[in-house]
């Protein structure tokens, strides 16, 4: 266990081998994965739902999924790309859900009546430009936004976001330059 | 002058410094996060065996249903085993089998990365190709490659006209761009430059370039994706 540790892609290789784990074994193995991609889940999902808390949430319920499933895992992607996916499915589910829109537009409504003071994440970065270019972001309709994120942030390449979205190539690819033409005309060609 | 990859690299870097600033799932959360998902599976097990319990309810009424009818002599048909037959005897084209004629390609030459996008009784294969090579021998490689995942599945031709049985299940598109840095990627999403449609029940694979109009040939109208 030990040698492979800092590799979980590597340590589920042979996915016999996760039957074989114990209890504590495979409670070691989540605790790996969420030292590995839990912040890049969190991160992720933030970007879909725009809500920390609600993010935190779906990380949880992302690994609690990987650690119940984790046996279904297949190999054919990649151990990151199969989270990213639950991760994904998840965050969808979350947007469709009636609990969501509701909870969405009640946080609006009090984000307005309360004269939107920054947040300490923002007062620590002191960089209006960032600020404008990570609102912007989080502006863009989910369809651009999700692969401009996988692939600006989460340095994906277009044909695993392809797979992760269940897109063509080409698909994606035009995604990400009406992204960028989104994000220009609202930011100005010099930041795009 | 700034060149693409230049501005490609800069948009990069500026996303990641504007997105995330600090770690959001410190090592108290992650703790926490750990002992819930932990007592969340364990509360999961008397879920199962209530699972169990109603499988089995449900078995026993299918069997005494079954077994009623049988007894009875009825010669109800309570399903048609035709369409189940047809469904079982189709192949799946999995990621794994892709993956596999990836790597064979590549060994040949011409195509430098497969990607794939399907849907029931649909494949959609976009193909990357080397850039000093000309059409005719993009359609040859794109051939080869369907012949060559219908090899994998055991499903050759039985005459040399056809890209073998296999797309007798599957309407095939086949798209076709020079080879592109993915990870780099920064055009503007146009850079097919042949596209390819076969339907199931044709032997050919009918082709056209981008700008031609798609009313040209009446055959070669794409489902809508």
């Amino acid at each position: 266990m030990g040698d492979t540790i800092n590799n979980p892609d590597q340590k589920v290789k042979n996915i016999e081998d996760y039957h074989k784990l114990s209890k504590m074994q495979k409670a070691l193995f989540l605790e790996e994965l969420l030292e590995n991609y839990g912040e890049a889940i969190v991160r992720l999902a933030y970007t879909y739902v725009k809500d920390w808390g609600k993010a935190e949430d779906i990380t949880q319920e992302v690994f609690l999924t990987c650690y119940l499933k984790l046996d279904t895992y297949r190999g054919e992607a990649s151990l990151k790309n199969w989270i990213y996916r639950i991760a994904i499915n998840r965050c969808h589910d979350t947007l469709r859900s009636w609990s969501f829109r509701n909870i969405f537009v009640t946080n609006v409504i009090n984000k307005f009546m309360r004269s939107e003071e920054a947040s300490p994440e923002f007062s620590i970065v002191q960089k209006e430009e960032y600020r404008k270019l990570r609102q912007e972001i989080l502006d863009l309709p989910l369809k651009y936004r999700e692969p401009f994120i996988l692939f600006y942030h989460e340095e994906l390449s277009v044909k695993e976001i392809g797979g992760l979205l269940e897109l063509k190539i080409s698909t994606v690819k035009s995604r990400l330059f009406r992204a960028r033409q989104l994000l220009e005309a609202k930011l100005g060609p010099e930041r795009g | 002058m700034r060149t693409l990859q230049n501005e490609h690299k800069e948009l990069k870097e500026s996303v990641k410094a504007a997105m995330f600033q600090k770690e959001r799932l410190t090592e108290t959360k992650r703790d926490r996060m750990l002992e819930n998902i932990l007592l969340k599976s364990h509360g999961q097990h008397p879920r199962k065996n209530r699972m169990k319990d109603w499988l089995s309810v449900v078995v026993c009424v299918a069997l005494l249903v079954v077994g009623s009818v049988s007894v009875l002599g009825s010669d109800f048909h309570f399903w048609d085993n035709k369409k189940g037959d047809e469904e079982v005897k189709k192949p799946y084209i999995s990621a794994a089998y892709i993956k596999r004629a990836e790597e064979i390609a590549l060994r040949e030459g011409d195509i430098t990365s497969i990607g794939y996008y399907r849907k029931p009784n649909f494949l959609s294969l976009q193909l990357s190709v080397r850039d000093d090579i000309n059409k005719e021998q993009m359609i040859a490689a794109s051939e080869d490659v369907l012949k060559l995942l219908s090899h994998l599945f055991k499903m050759d031709a039985n005459n040399s006209n056809n890209m073998g049985d296999l797309w007798n299940y599957y309407t095939v598109e086949i798209e076709i761009d020079y080879h592109i840095s993915e990870k780099n990627y920064f055009g503007d999403g146009n850079s097919v430059v042949l596209k390819g449609y076969k339907s199931r029940d044709s032997s050919v694979i009918l082709w056209r370039e981008p700008g031609e109009s798609e009313k040209k040939d009446s055959k070669y109208s794409l489902p809508d994706l």
